[in-house]
């Protein structure tokens, strides 16, 4: 496998566990079966560096563990050969870490042995509950922001990093319902989360677009609320929008390009955080790899920017 | 409301709709909540509908759309569904078709199949064993050799074929269907009864005298061609050599 030895510089707490392999700054794809063949033939340059003119070549790639939760065959004849040429991250969709009956122990069972087995540069999963391991709800659903629920999700990462061995990442919701009952906002739940828990976050930039418009709260605000200290990676994706009496509702769907306001945000969440790891997510109505990359090549370029100033 | 109280009363309406939502929890109240919930309810259902369709293709091909939307429907409201994770969304699905008073024995059957294709796909890998491993062997060596199941091997009722007989050539005799997986792709092969036999004896490894047969002549000569079909389709895998064998894979 190839493996990137530098040490996060984004590691903290005391939790004890550390990445071994972080992923690089630098932008990636949600890698689906289609491109396979694609990714492989144009593996990232060895300096991850992008230069004007050159195809763009994405420095890493993600994919969802459960796709590869089977024990052989072609699934994973492909991802063993992206294992050999990009540095990978398995965005888990499955723990169902905050149900109140507690994570689901089959999939971290299942995922462990993957990460045994592949050895990926960083692990994640969400802030969200998907029903039981007798009932099980294909979604990621809300959890409220409550005192309680942050003790339950803490207690739930705690044990799925025992158990991985790893730090791992949570990322924050899209939300069409916030509770009543919540003692506190997204940004103070995910700070205290990784205070207790000692994970460190994916950020996911159209997430705060689709909630702030379903719930009616502003977006720059919600950016400008989160600690980059802690965001070892960021998402950008595109939604659906329903326009509903009531307004636009926004769909979470992974169908299509990055908005412009989720470029605004991530322009601003970047110029003060410095480049990070950025994955363009599409996961519904695929498109062609060059679209794939074209969205990746201009996070990219935005991060390059980014330094530029810094560097100024 | 404590977590696992709200946890419950969320299930509940995206299980069982508007009338049990419990509105004071949400900001919004009753629209609010409904509004999300259909958002919820609504990707929930169509995940799994989506995998489904994903598992089962030719069914969804034979049975047409509408019955097939229909089947799906029916089947994610049972319990068996919605406890397995969505890539084993289907493993009862076939199961539940035949408990249908109007069951069509065809269309159950190809969802069995492409249940065990699905399953030879993401079996584990192994070495398939060959023919031409055979080639310098004495009879001895042949007889004693101890053989397995390939992992990728399956073994399904011959009632699918109809639905197959365009796309695989000679299973119009077969008396069932077997899957195999010697290399990344799925091959689908017609078995003869005495195929099934020694897969049957297969479920521990066996040396191959075992799977011949030794009753009369004719049995012998029907147990040495099936067990060599299952050398040509890949179902077998070298459990333990007695002697050398080409390409030495012990």
């Amino acid at each position: 496998m190839r493996r990137r030895g530098r040490k996060p510089d984004w590691l903290y707490g005391s939790a004890g566990v550390t990445i071994p392999f972080p992923l690089p700054p630098s932008s990636g794809i949600g890698l689906k079966p289609q491109h396979y063949t694609q990714a492989l033939e144009s593996p990232p340059a060895e300096d991850s560096t992008h230069r004007d003119g050159e195809e763009f070549r994405p420095g890493w790639v993600e994919v969802h563990p459960q796709n590869y939760f089977c024990q052989g065959g072609p699934p994973h004849r492909w991802l063993a050969g992206i294992c050999e040429h990009y540095p990978v991250s398995f965005h888990s969709v499955g723990l169902s870490l905050g149900s109140a009956a507690g994570l689901d122990e089959a999939e971290l069972l299942q995922l462990a042995a993957l990460c045994e087995r592949y050895e990926p540069a960083s692990v994640s999963d969400h802030l969200s509950w998907s029903g039981t391991a007798n009932n099980r709800y294909p979604d990621l659903l809300p959890l409220p922001y409550t005192r309680e629920c942050l003790d339950h999700f803490a207690a739930q990462v705690g044990r799925t990093q025992d158990f991985l061995k790893r730090q791992i990442l949570i990322e924050n919701p899209s939300r069409y319902l916030a509770f009543t009952g919540d003692e506190m906002d997204e940004a103070q739940f995910l700070h205290a989360l990784c205070e207790k828990a000692g994970c460190g976050l994916l950020f996911d930039i159209n997430n705060i677009e689709v909630s702030a418009t379903n719930l009616g709260l502003d977006p720059f605000a919600m950016v400008a609320a989160i600690d980059a200290e802690l965001v070892g990676e960021v998402h950008l994706a595109g939604h659906a929008v329903e326009e509903h009496e009531y307004g636009p509702l926004l769909i979470d769907d992974h169908g299509s390009s990055v908005t412009d306001l989720t470029w605004q945000l991530f322009e601003r969440f970047i110029a003060r955080a410095g480049a990070k790891p950025s994955l363009i997510e599409w996961d519904t109505d695929i498109p062609d790899y060059a679209i794939l990359t074209g969205e990746a090549s201009k996070a990219s370029r935005i991060m390059r920017e980014a330094s530029l100033v810094h560097e100024a | 409301m404590k977590l696992d109280a709200l946890q419950r009363s969320m299930i509940e309406a995206i299980d069982k709709g508007p009338d049990h939502v419990a509105d004071t929890a949400f900001v919004g109240g009753r629209k609010g909540a409904l509004r999300g919930l259909s958002v919820h309810a609504n990707t929930i259902s169509h995940a799994r509908l989506v995998a489904l369709e994903e598992t089962f293709p030719k069914l969804r091909d034979l049975i047409g759309e509408e019955r097939f939307n229909q089947l799906s429907r029916e089947y994610v409201g049972r319990n068996e569904a919605i406890g397995e994770p969505l890539n084993a969304i289907g493993r009862r699905l076939a199961q539940f078709m035949r408990e249908k008073p109007d069951c069509d024995k065809t269309a159950a059957a190809l969802a069995d199949f492409e249940w065990a294709w699905l399953k030879s796909y993401h079996a584990a890998d192994a070495e398939a064993l060959t023919l031409a491993q055979f080639a310098d062997a004495d009879e001895e060596t042949l007889l004693n050799t101890i053989v397995a199941l390939h992992p990728a091997s399956r073994i399904t009722p011959a009632s699918a074929r109809a639905a197959l007989l365009d796309e695989v050539p000679g299973l119009a005799d077969c008396a069932a269907i077997l899957l195999t997986r010697p290399q990344a792709d799925v091959l689908v092969s017609p078995a003869s009864e005495a195929m099934v036999r020694q897969i049957d004896e297969l479920a521990e490894p066996q040396p191959f005298c075992n799977l011949l047969g030794n009753v009369d002549e004719q049995l012998l000569a029907e147990g040495l061609q099936a067990s060599m079909a299952m050398l040509e389709a890949g179902a077998l895998v070298l459990f333990r050599q007695e002697s050398n064998l080409a390409g030495n894979r012990g």
